[in-house]
């Protein structure tokens, strides 16, 4: 098939939805679906630039500070569980089962405890997105090639020097892999810690619209919220491609040769 | 949406030793009494909503005694499956057709690149506005998160068909519908089974937030509840049992799978 028919066939769905749903709306006037035009002004009065400062980065703030204290911390403790048998056999079975809370049921344990405050919606991403950096940690502390182990170990490499440069170099993809999924998680917790308990925020924002009826705002937000989602995704898989590029780069001289 | 969403990262080999299990039992010790050691005489001793350990092992004990806290568990396991029942029957012939027809994925795909990476909890005030605080938002939800895994996997299962096979049903001019049910569906369960794993933790962790958040019925809307009525005691139990009907969900799901495969000869 050629490109210009995938793209051809690719914009069918999208613009029949979007079609479908502007000559819907415009005549149904049902208070829960408002006119295309309506919600897309109402995005623009909103989010292009009014309440950026003031509710949309304080959040990706929060996000980021989250992430990065989650991957502070789940790397080294990750290398600890993964690395010394002992630990990961007396820690692993404990780790699997906070893994297995859903990130969103941590919110209202933590609320009752921090509040409300930005630090306390820190705290909540780092300890939810935590979980998944740290597992992945340990499970790609298995992927270091023996010989190089063996060869690190002949040529007297320091533990720490074997560390970084066998085993998180060879555990970086599977690592990498655990952060997406921290970011994901992160992302959920920044949305959701914002709906259940928060004075500010998308989240917040486009909660209150929802429970005041007020469906233009709300649909504006939650395009805003799905947009950030996906470029959120987006941005993170093109710096793990870029940061991989030695990785997949290895992989294709493997196949070829 | 990887691997490790939700495989266990305690695997014994050769069977369960005793040395392990204590060790597990240990760490589990460990926690908990530093837990008790912090909120008694540590420095975190009458921090407003933060219970003991021995108090939330207590509200623990006490909810497995309460009617309560089972007619919310079989709420949302009653609303998993459903919207799980949804999802696979959705993301299969959805993935099955995008694997098999070139033009089905030329439609479909780019929509579904697009939808995949948002999280699910961004249609919550959307669909909570119009389905309101009821089973169905939790249903919605679940499917919503889980469609995409199942999708997935069920569109590489059947591109990694062989393809020797596939044209030697085509040169024995099998018809397409028996292709389909003879070959293609048969050697893409182990997707399917890999993809129905993964889709039901998300539908799981969804339906129950679709409770915290939006108040549909379930174990999410018991643990609101004990929130706003500031019982941290009764939150943290809670958390617990949530955390141990995950670990169950979950182990029961990967042994499921790991039979199939087992089954169908290890691949």
């Amino acid at each position: 098939m050629s490109l210009r028919s995938r793209v051809a066939l690719g914009l069918v769905v999208p613009v029949a939805i979007v079609v479908s749903y502007a000559l819907w709306s415009a005549n149904a006037a049902s208070p829960y679906f408002p006119p295309l035009d309506v919600i897309l002004t109402r995005f623009r009065e909103l989010w292009l630039f009014d309440l950026v400062a003031s509710d949309v980065l304080p959040s990706l703030k929060n996000l980021g500070l989250g992430l990065l204290l989650a991957v502070i911390a789940g790397i080294p403790c990750g290398a600890i569980l993964g690395r010394i048998r002992w630990m990961g056999e007396m820690f692993g079975p404990l780790l699997d089962f906070w893994r297995s809370v859903p990130p969103i049921m941590l919110i209202p344990p933590l609320v009752l405890i921090l509040g409300i405050e930005d630090s306390a919606k820190v705290t909540i991403i780092a300890v939810g997105s935590f979980f998944p950096v740290c597992v992945a940690t340990a499970d790609g502390m298995r992927q270091a090639d023996p010989t190089l182990v063996d060869a690190a170990r002949a040529m007297r490499l320091g533990p720490l020097k074997t560390m970084v440069d066998i085993y998180l170099r060879a555990g970086s993809p599977a690592i990498l892999g655990g952060i997406q999924i921290g970011l994901q998680a992160a992302f959920v917790l920044m949305v959701a810690s914002e709906m259940l308990a928060a004075y500010r925020g998308i989240g917040y924002l486009t909660m209150q619209a929802q429970v005041t009826f007020d469906s233009v705002t709300m649909w504006a937000g939650t395009l805003l919220l799905a947009l950030l989602g996906f470029t959120a995704n987006a941005v993170f898989v093109a710096i793990r491609n870029r940061v991989l590029s030695w990785h997949t780069g290895m992989r294709v001289s493997r196949a070829s040769s | 949406m990887s691997e490790a969403t939700s495989t266990l990262l305690w695997r014994p080999t050769g069977g369960v030793k005793l040395r392990q299990v204590g060790l597990a039992a240990a760490g589990f010790v460990v926690w908990l009494g530093l837990w008790q050691w912090m909120t008694t005489t540590g420095p975190m001793a009458d921090t407003d909503g933060l219970p003991t350990a021995s108090q939330t092992l207590s509200s623990t004990l006490e909810l497995a005694g309460s009617s309560q806290l089972w007619s919310s568990l079989g709420t949302t396991l009653w609303l998993v499956a459903i919207a799980l029942a949804f999802a696979v029957v959705a993301g299969i012939a959805a993935g099955v057709a995008m694997g098999f027809s070139p033009v089905v994925s030329a439609l479909l795909d780019p929509i579904s690149q697009v939808l995949r990476p948002i999280p699910a909890v961004v249609w919550l005030p959307l669909l909570l506005m119009v389905l309101g605080p009821a089973p169905e938002l939790g249903i919605a939800m679940g499917f919503l998160g889980g469609v995409w895994a199942v999708l997935v996997q069920a569109q590489v299962g059947v591109r990694d068909i062989d393809p020797v096979i596939l044209e030697t049903s085509r040169a024995m001019c099998l018809p397409r519908r028996l292709t389909l049910s003879t070959i293609v569906l048969p050697s893409a369960v182990p997707y399917f089974a890999t993809g129905i794993r993964i889709s039901a933790a998300f539908i799981l962790m969804l339906v129950i937030g679709a409770g915290i958040l939006g108040g549909a019925p379930g174990l999410g809307q018991l643990i609101l509840v004990a929130q706003q009525t500031g019982d941290p005691a009764r939150v943290f139990g809670l958390v617990l049992w949530s955390g141990l009907l995950g670990l169950t969900f979950n182990s029961i799901l990967t042994a499921g799978e790991a039979l199939l495969r087992q089954h169908r000869g290890g691949r």
